[in-house]
């Protein structure tokens, strides 16, 4: 009978406790959501919590990422390699694009110096591709791919894009042999543009040219363009030969003066030519 | 005979390819020569025989025929470089690899001074033309091994069709 009597304040007890806070709880809510207690008393806290949280944040969160990046690549190293092989070839190709694309680029230049030489000179001419050279190392000639056949004919003057190349020497079929201006058997007749003094141009491989028989006293100074007289019969006057690159007058006893000529035309890398057609 | 085809086969590559190809790889007037390592494989092997001279000479003819120098340069100086090659093989004993090797600059040496001489430009050759006659010196161990191997083929199909001949005869 005691027992019973015991048990029933206890259960009201509790129930009492668990109104009473539930009333505390709903009550304190509604008067801090009028009168905005919230911002006043979390906020802050919530902030400190946020602030010291993140510190600690800042140095654990990057450094498990970066592992955790590491470790996902060691496991997709199939398919990384397989993306590298991909881009490589990628690569190759665009490689070989640009290749093609800078070849077609020195060949329009190659082509645009021949058509502007072209606009400078008042007889036809043909356009020839350089497909060979002397078998002697030290001769300066060059073998062009066309011919009689195309109208070719022998001591025909040669240009490139920058200035007189040399004549044609030998014509077959359908090929050329030119002797280029550097080469030990050229000689050009040739005058100094600026004061018209008149000398030979000739050849000596790969060092610059000689202009010869140009008497002391008539003033020549590096810098001088050199171009043709057209007194040999071959290369008509006005053409570009070359540039003066130093004068010597020499022992007194000699009666012409040293005149070393570097030709404008790079003999090394020729590799289109234009043919002027000033024979029948 | 087997020496006159192998010389003119070898002279219609050499001139191919020095005039097409080696221009690309020149360094200054050094270009890589074939006919001076020809020329003494062929004093090496047969010398002051009828057939390898026709032969020398036909490989002159051909570098002749591909070059403006004067017609006479080549020919003349291949057989000078024969001639003084050959004698000096019969002196040597025992022949060996460096012997070949120095015999070919040797006649690098003769040719290339002689074509110096011939299109008048001796001072030329000193030092481009020393120069060329030590590259080819380098050189002449590749060009051999070529000539060799084709004129061991020859000589193979050679022996080939003398046994079916005597087959055919017994």
């Amino acid at each position: 009978m005691s027992f019973k009597k015991e048990k029933r304040p206890e259960i009201r007890t509790r129930i009492i406790t668990v109104l009473l806070v539930l009333a505390i709880l709903i009550g304190s809510s509604v008067v801090a959501l009028r009168f905005d207690l919230l911002s006043l008393i979390i906020s802050p806290g919530r902030q400190l919590f946020q602030e010291t949280t993140g510190d600690l944040q800042k140095v654990i969160f990057p450094p498990l990422a970066t592992l955790r990046r590491n470790i996902s690549s060691h496991l997709n190293i199939d398919a990384i390699l397989e993306e590298n092989r991909l881009l490589k070839t990628e690569v190759e190709q665009l490689q070989q694009e640009i290749t093609t694309y800078r070849e077609a680029i020195v060949e329009n230049q190659h082509l645009k110096q021949l058509l502007n030489m072209k606009r400078q000179v008042s007889c036809p001419v043909k356009v020839a591709n350089v497909i060979g050279v002397d078998l002697t190392p030290w001769r300066a000639v060059i073998k062009i791919d066309l011919g009689r056949n195309q109208g070719i004919r022998r001591d025909m003057p040669v240009l490139s894009g920058a200035g007189v190349l040399g004549r044609v020497i030998e014509v077959n079929p359908s090929s050329s042999t030119v002797m280029m201006l550097t080469d030990f058997d050229s000689r050009i007749a040739a005058i100094i543009q600026r004061n018209r003094a008149r000398g030979i141009l000739k050849g000596r491989g790969k060092e610059p040219c000689l202009m010869e028989y140009v008497e002391k006293g008539i003033g020549v100074e590096p810098g001088d363009k050199v171009i043709t007289s057209g007194l040999d019969g071959i290369f008509p006057k006005g053409l570009l030969l070359g540039e003066v690159d130093r004068v010597e007058n020499g022992p007194p006893a000699d009666l012409f003066q040293t005149i070393e000529v570097r030709p404008y035309t790079d003999t090394d890398t020729v590799e289109w030519v234009m043919v002027m057609l000033t024979k029948e | 005979m087997r020496l006159v085809i192998l010389s003119m086969l070898a002279s219609l590559f050499l001139v191919i390819f020095q005039t097409s190809i080696a221009p690309f790889f020149q360094i200054g007037i050094i270009r890589a020569d074939g006919f001076c390592a020809l020329v003494t494989w062929l004093a090496v092997e047969a010398p002051f025989i009828p057939s390898s001279l026709l032969a020398v000479l036909i490989a002159g003819a051909s570098a002749s025929m591909a070059s403006v120098a004067a017609w006479y340069s080549y020919p003349a100086a291949f057989f000078l470089a024969y001639l003084i090659v050959s004698y000096n093989r019969i002196g040597i004993m025992d022949f060996t690899y460096l012997h070949r090797i120095l015999l070919t600059c040797l006649a690098a040496f003769i040719i290339e001074l002689f074509l110096f001489m011939s299109g008048g430009n001796l001072e030329g050759f000193w030092p481009w033309g020393l120069m060329q006659s030590l590259f080819n010196m380098l050189l002449a161990p590749l060009f051999f091994t070529i000539f060799h191997s084709v004129s061991s083929m020859f000589q193979k199909i050679g022996n080939l069709r003398r046994t079916e001949n005597d087959q055919e005869t017994i």
